[in-house]
């Protein structure tokens, strides 16, 4: 997983990916096609962006097939080693019963290719549902001890 | 020694007002022709000490009740010679709302004593629910009090200009307490608001508070509560603080003594100046005036009334604080006070009848202009909500604009006076955009006047005291001219983007008699009426939006109905609600000038880059002869700007020539275009620098640190031409 910051990032998206990203809202992401994979580029503000390869990438690999180093100013590509949990959509409604979330958030009805920064059990979390194949899946990504918490949770 | 307080008395809402023996009640009609009863109870009178009303002249008594009107408005102002009750009602004297011109009831004014014969505390606000404790702090002296998780603590000021200091600790031992660095980190602002960002936290970022209502508007937390050490190095040893007043407190909670403590001051007057001085001015507090907070927690509460007499923070005169808790199970509606005007007394935020709908889809709501407005949509998100505009439709609630019917025999004199555009040129059915201008050319404010007939006129602005200013010069001039506002019988939907017409063209049956059968016979800046799913609208070809759109205008009654019928019919087209920061953003790349950015009442239309709004024809409208004076040499000129580099320009700041340390001119407005991919922005610069392709500089940091290039255009980066709007 990459995450994209600095004021060039939405071009820097953008060429990569097409304009479709420029479109996202913040918390909302489309998965597309980069270099044969695909990634889920989740919007995290006006200009940072979260890429996530769907199939884990190795991460000097993910970073270098950016190319973010020809962009002069502006870009920074950094590699992100949060933990992630991929769970089936159908978990969707347990994870949803144990996390929080505050204004203006909201958890409920969280729609495909979005994302929500929660409490789960009271624990950190971005809970993020997309689609790849039209195959909807839940994403958390939280701290490595707090992933076995909610694997302990949920009986994973 | 008495305090009053200046009401308003909205229509159909009986108020009763006690009124010592020897104390006076002022009744204003402000708008003019709205009936109004006073009643006296059996066996009283009152003295009529000043009046303009004939029915109830100066010197005479008034006994039993007195009905008043008058088309130029009433005051009066009544003395009690012993102890008593007064009755006050508006009469309904108008037919009902409508969304065709229409006489609104509005409101009076009324100025009375603060004084309350049913509590023990008599100089006081009534309570807004029944009571669970209260506490009177006198001057320069400290309170504890505890309250329970969920309950409402109400901090009054009674005689108006006094700060109110606040602590509160929970948890055990009271070991967390109130911090101020954590609440602005957290809320990132400088002091919670009413709304989104209204906590107050812990060290330990527990919730402790969450403001509620807020009629002052003006508080501190920057400063500690006022300590032995400040009177001290002033010269004054020994003088009561507030610190040393909590120390003496707390100490039977054996919470230890401190030499400051960290309070949120509340009503104390702060301001951080451009040399980084903090300035301590004169408490904004009224009489009556308060802060209504929920407590997030169990707590233990101290509150002082702030003993500081040697500076204007308190008048120069300490006085004494009110506090009152109401039980949890009340429910309050947020809201800020906002005083717009020295006449005006204090309002509260106003939601819209399509709040209740849009509070379904978010809690992202700020009050915009004294209206609570949604910010973003749940789920949706301010960027989906720009390109519905752009590409699809968009929904968005505008009924914080201010709206005023104008009726009589001169009000299209008036308004040829007022406003910079002919209205004698508009046919019924047509309006036309245009600024109120006043006696240095300068705007007072912008917006539309709606042409029903020869004499009858609606003007729809931002600003309540519009309204005003048209009665000012309806009254100095002597002009037949009625102007009463209809805000609150009126709400206002705007339909904007390519899909719009065809969303709303099935929906619309219009009335008959205006030559509009369907969608496209109503041109822009056209309205017509009809009715919508059974609902009365009027239907304008007008928008703030740079889009093909409407806007629909609805009584509030009806709004929700509206509201669901756009929504569901619009579903199929991809029509989306839009939130404030989609349409600042659609607005400024259309070039759409918003009050107290690119104008002021010392800004001209020509400065603001709206120079043809003025008719060329108007030479006896107030300020012609400053305008022309203007219209020569203006002192800037409105531009659009487009940057070299995606950052956001920012507003306030100063452009550059090339290369210079002086300034060019500054932005009003800037934004990221999605639809251009560009970062934009609207400035006002020396007519040297406002040809299109001259180059400037904005200035990032220091204005030395970065510099990015910006290349001048029209002011609206988004179809100038206007085509789309037109289309």
């Amino acid at each position: 997983m990459v995450d994209v910051t600095g004021v060039d990032g939405l071009e820097f998206a953008v060429n990569l990916f097409g304009l479709e990203v420029a479109n996202l809202s913040v918390y909302q992401s489309e998965v597309v096609n980069h270099s044969g994979q695909n990634v889920v580029v989740l919007r995290m503000c006006e200009t940072n962006f979260r890429i996530a390869w769907v199939i884990n990438e190795e991460p000097e690999k993910a970073l270098g097939s950016l190319n973010a180093g020809r962009y002069k100013i502006g870009v920074k590509a950094s590699i992100n080693q949060i933990p992630r949990l991929i769970l089936e959509d159908c978990k969707l409604g347990i994870v949803t019963v144990s996390s929080s979330t505050k204004p203006p958030h909201r958890i409920s009805d969280l729609s495909v290719g979005r994302a929500v920064p929660v409490r789960i059990a009271g624990y950190p979390a971005l809970l993020w549902r997309y689609a790849v194949n039209d195959v909807p899946r839940i994403e958390i990504q939280a701290r490595r001890e707090h992933i076995e918490e909610f694997e302990k949770m949920w009986g994973l | 020694m008495t305090s009053y307080q200046t009401i308003t008395v909205e229509p159909a809402v009986p108020k009763r007002f006690f009124l010592p023996a020897g104390e006076q009640i002022s009744v204003c009609d402000p708008e003019g022709a709205q009936p109004f009863s006073i009643g006296v109870e059996e066996g009283r009178s009152l003295d009529v000490v000043r009046s303009t009303s004939l029915a109830l002249p100066s010197g005479t008594v008034l006994r039993g009740s007195a009905e008043l009107v008058d088309r130029l408005g009433v005051a009066v102002t009544l003395k009690a010679r012993t102890s008593q009750w007064v009755d006050l009602t508006t009469r309904p004297g108008y037919a009902a709302a409508s969304v065709r011109p229409f006489t609104p009831d509005t409101a009076l004014r009324v100025t009375h004593p603060l004084v309350s014969p049913n509590s023990p505390f008599s100089d006081l606000i009534d309570p807004i629910a029944p009571v669970v404790a209260e506490y009177r702090i006198d001057a320069a002296t400290a309170l504890m009090y505890t309250v329970k998780a969920g309950q409402y603590i109400q901090i009054i000021n009674v005689e108006g200009s006094q700060c109110a200091d606040f602590l509160a600790f929970t948890g055990r031992h009271h070991v967390e307490e109130l911090d101020s660095a954590t609440t602005r980190t957290l809320n990132g602002a400088a002091m919670p608001q009413v709304g989104l960002h209204g906590k107050y936290f812990s060290q330990d970022m527990t919730p402790m508070v969450e403001i509620i209502q807020d009629t002052c508007g003006r508080h501190d937390s920057f400063l500690l509560a006022c300590t032995d050490t400040f009177y001290e190095d002033n010269g004054y040893p020994g003088h009561a603080s507030c610190t040393s007043n909590f120390n003496l407190n707390l100490s039977s909670y054996r919470i230890k003594a401190r030499k400051g403590w960290p309070a949120v001051n509340f009503f104390f007057n702060t301001q951080v100046l451009s040399d980084g001085a903090i300035f301590g001015g004169e408490s904004w507090a009224r009489p009556g005036d308060y802060v209504l907070l929920r407590a997030c927690c169990d707590l233990l509460c101290a509150t002082s009334s702030c003993a500081d007499d040697i500076d204007p923070v308190n008048g120069w005169n300490p006085t004494p604080i009110h506090v009152r808790i109401y039980e949890a199970d009340n429910t309050f509606k947020k809201s800020n006070g906002i005083r717009i005007s020295r006449e005006r007394p204090v309002r509260t935020t106003a939601e819209t009848g399509f709040t209740e709908s849009i509070r379904h889809l978010t809690d992202d709501f700020a009050d915009i202009s004294g209206t609570w407005l949604p910010q973003t949509y749940a789920g949706i998100g301010e960027h989906e909500e720009y390109w519905a505009l752009r590409t699809r439709a968009a929904l968005m609630d505008l009924s914080l604009l201010k709206k005023f019917e104008i009726s009589g025999s001169q009000t299209s004199d008036l308004l040829q006076l007022t406003f910079s555009r002919d209205v004698d040129a508009l046919q019924a059915g047509q309006s036309i955009y245009g600024c109120l201008i006043n006696h240095h050319g300068g705007i007072i404010d912008d917006g539309l006047v709606f042409k029903f007939a020869e004499q009858s006129f609606r003007y729809v602005g931002n600003c309540e005291t519009d309204g005003d200013w048209l009665r000012k010069v309806a009254r100095e001039r002597g002009l037949d001219a009625l102007i009463k506002t209809s805000t609150g019988s009126l709400n206002n939907v705007a339909l904007q983007g390519p899909n719009s017409r065809e969303i709303l063209g099935p929906l619309i049956e219009w009335d008959d008699g205006q030559g509009i059968s369907t969608m496209h016979d109503l041109k822009y800046f056209r309205f017509a009426t009809g009715t919508l799913n059974g609902i009365s609208v009027l239907v304008s070809r007008t928008g703030y939006t740079g889009e093909l759109g409407y806007e629909l205008f609805v009584h509030p009654n009806q709004a929700e109905c509206l509201w669901r019928t756009l929504i569901d019919a619009g579903k199929p087209l991809g029509l989306r609600p839009l939130g404030m920061k989609a349409l600042n953003r659609a607005r400024i790349e259309a070039g759409l000038l918003a009050s107290g950015l690119e104008f002021n009442s010392g800004i001209s239309p020509y400065e603001a880059g709206i120079g043809w709004c003025v008719s060329p024809n108007k030479t006896s409208m107030i300020g012609a002869q400053a305008l022309e004076r203007r219209r020569d040499n203006p002192f800037r000129v409105g531009v659009g700007l487009v940057l070299s580099s995606n950052e956001i320009a920012p507003s306030g700041e100063h452009v550059f020539p090339l290369g210079e340390r002086f300034a060019a001119g500054v932005i009003t407005s800037a934004t990221f275009s999605p639809v251009l991919g560009k970062s934009i922005a609207m400035a006002q610069v020396y007519p040297e620098y406002a040809t299109p392709g001259t180059v400037l500089e904005v200035a990032f940091i220091d204005k030395m640190g970065r510099r990015t290039e910006a290349v001048v255009g029209p002011l609206a980066a988004y179809d100038p031409k206007k085509r789309l709007v037109k289309g």
